[in-house]
């Protein structure tokens, strides 16, 4: 029993580490443009499928799949960001305009991938082969073993960028005060670029890697998205630490149901949680970035 | 950050009811005795659709708030019209009275405390709402019998019966909402949009406003679904999952949120879309999602906002003209 608790604590947090860096590539894009980004969960699916065509149709080492699949994700993203976000700013639209147009976009992309690709899973062989890894008496997929690394290595690359890197700092500046922003001579149409660009990249990125353990199907962004958006509510929308930490309290509490009450139920339970989450914590868990710019 | 007015809350809604019922009742009439019967399943279902497609417009077009995940609301009055009817014997009314109160409290529930916080929470909130609905009424199978779902619904009566009153209902749904709309609950409504702040300094509270316009939307998709369930005669969960919610924010942009019977419109053209490409049904979510794109970039005020920019368009090209040819004229 114990150990059974371990597995499917240890699988939660895999999942809800996947679901706070889709959260922070959501907070990003919020950052620089206070866009809330309906269509993030389909690059985690785009991504999977980019790789699972370059292994399955053109027999790809998986190393030049990944790569294959990074770029798709950041290719779209320069496509979507030109194509549909930016064409919509000469109206000046209302907010809830962005939203529905992400929106949008996620209908488009996850259909597409019906169209092509149809109903059907799509499966990756774990990188690292079949043979789990044993560690303190669990015995732990490989696949795990390369998931949690990766997430933890992009979460402090991605705090570092912020405060170290001078487009890092320009965007956390935007984010606290656009227009102040602007008066110093920071490029905003530039941060939007970058900050769609990155968010594409790094969520097919983890679409990849995440692929081997649940598979990828044309439906598995929405959802995706609102797991990742109540991880970052729950966070307070921006900030990195309460991203990562809602992403594992929602994954925990998901793979928990999953395993002890009933996987038939799994989505209900999970989304249940985040709905009282909302309901009652509103304002997030953390200090966030928003707060802050209302303040000012 | 104050938020930004939308044209519906600018421009008002105001359409006579008079001239809404005089329309429904010509429809009516006219389908009566003049449409086939194909004819009338479609006019049928575009005005079912229109009941959702009005609450989504009333709560974007008042509260600032999309919905994503109306279909829940559709499902439970479908639902609850069907169960009542089938299990406890219930007449049709007493179901669809039960799929309403069922659908305005949970709204009621959910919206109180999210349309306290401005944002996306609502949008959030409303999807996660309709997963929920929907994992229920999949696994729930001593109730809802699963994905197999549930058959022998009473009909609505035939065909043309079923036109007239479903017809009815949403004649009779516009020309409340045109009355509403002219009266004070309607400057409420406005006041809303045009100064929430100022609102609230004369003592109307906007959440309870808000929340009162998110139930009301939950109500007509609820009675929507209530029709729908009699009309087919059988439901199953597959027809309230997030597609459906799809179709009904579509309904609405195509529309366009300037007045009322913006939400008819979409109705109509969205009804009219499966008549035409029945061949291709599977092909309608992606071209649910085009339209949304599509609208919202060119036409960002819907079918009713076209006529507006195509003389705005004319007016700017004669002005140029008339610029054009004043300047070659050397005075």
């Amino acid at each position: 029993m114990l150990t059974t608790i371990g597995q499917l604590l240890l699988a939660g947090l895999m999942i809800g580490l996947i679901y706070g860096v889709v959260a922070i590539c959501i907070g990003v894009i919020y950052n620089a443009t206070q866009i809330v980004n309906f269509a993030q969960g389909e690059y985690i699916m785009i991504g999977g499928v980019a790789a699972w065509v370059a292994v399955n149709w053109w027999k790809m080492p998986i190393w030049a799949a990944t790569l294959i699949a990074v770029a798709a994700g950041a290719v779209l993203a320069i496509i979507i960001e030109r194509g549909v976000i930016n064409l919509a700013r000469r109206f000046r639209p209302p907010m809830f305009t962005y939203v529905f147009l992400t929106f949008g976009v996620s209908i488009v992309l996850s259909n597409l991938a019906l169209l092509l690709f149809g109903k059907n899973p799509m499966a990756l062989d774990p990188f690292l082969g079949w043979e789990p890894i044993r560690f303190a008496g669990l015995s732990v997929p490989s696949q795990y073993a390369l998931v949690i690394p990766l997430c933890i290595l992009l979460v402090s690359a991605l705090v570092l960028f912020f405060a170290r890197v001078r487009i890092g700092k320009a965007m956390r500046a935007a984010a606290v005060n656009e227009r102040g922003a602007m008066i110093v001579g920071i490029d905003t149409a530039k941060l939007s670029m970058v900050a769609f660009v990155m968010s594409g990249a790094i969520s097919a990125l983890v679409g990849v890697f995440l692929t081997p353990i649940t598979t990828t199907h044309y439906a598995i962004g929405l959802s995706l998205t609102l797991k990742a958006f109540a991880a970052a509510i729950l966070g307070g929308l921006g900030n990195f630490r309460g991203a990562v930490l809602g992403g594992c309290v929602i994954g925990v509490v998901e793979s928990l149901t999953a395993g002890l009450i009933s996987s038939h139920f799994k989505d209900v339970v999970t989304f249940l949680f985040i709905l009282v989450l909302l309901v009652a914590l509103p304002r997030g868990l953390l200090h966030s970035l928003v707060e802050e710019r209302e303040r000012v | 950050m104050a938020e930004r007015k939308t044209p519906a809350t600018r421009r008002g809604v105001h359409v006579d009811p008079l001239a809404i019922a005089f329309a429904g009742v010509t429809v009516i009439a006219i389908g009566w005795f003049f449409f086939p019967p194909y004819w009338l399943t479609v006019a049928t279902i575009m005005a079912m659709y229109s009941l959702p497609a009005l609450g989504l417009l009333l709560l974007l077009g008042y509260a600032g708030q999309p919905s994503f995940g109306h279909a829940a609301f559709f499902g439970l009055g479908a639902y609850a019209s069907a169960l009542a009817t089938t299990k406890l014997g219930w007449p049709s009314l007493a179901g669809a009275g039960l799929g309403v109160a069922v659908s305005a409290i949970s709204a009621f529930i959910v919206g109180l405390p999210l349309l306290r916080v401005r944002g996306h929470y609502l949008a959030i909130a409303t999807l996660a709402f309709a997963i929920i609905v929907q994992g229920l009424l999949e696994n729930l199978t001593w109730l809802t019998n699963g994905v197999a779902g549930i058959g022998r619904i009473p009909s609505l009566g035939d065909t043309d019966v079923a036109f007239v009153i479903t017809l009815g209902i949403a004649t009779v749904t516009y020309v409340i909402a045109a009355i509403i709309d002219h009266g004070r609950v309607g400057t409420i409504l406005r006041a809303l949009g045009d100064d929430e702040i100022a609102m609230a300094s004369c003592g109307i509270s906007p959440v309870i406003v808000k929340t009162g316009v998110f139930v009301v939307s939950a109500v007509l998709a609820s009675v929507s679904g209530s029709i729908y369930a009699h009309y087919l005669t059988y439901i199953s969960p597959e027809s309230f999952d997030v597609n459906a919610s799809v179709l009904f924010v579509t309904m609405m942009i195509i529309g366009g949120t300037g007045r009322i019977w913006a939400g008819l419109i979409g109705a109509i053209v969205i009804g009219a879309i499966p008549a035409m490409l029945s061949d291709y049904s599977s092909y309608s979510a992606l071209f649910y999602g085009i339209a949304i794109i599509a609208v919202l970039l060119f036409f960002p005020n819907g079918m009713l906002g076209i006529g507006q920019q195509i003389r705005a368009g004319i007016r700017s090209f004669r002005r140029r003209g008339a610029a054009a040819s004043a300047g070659s004229k050397p005075e």
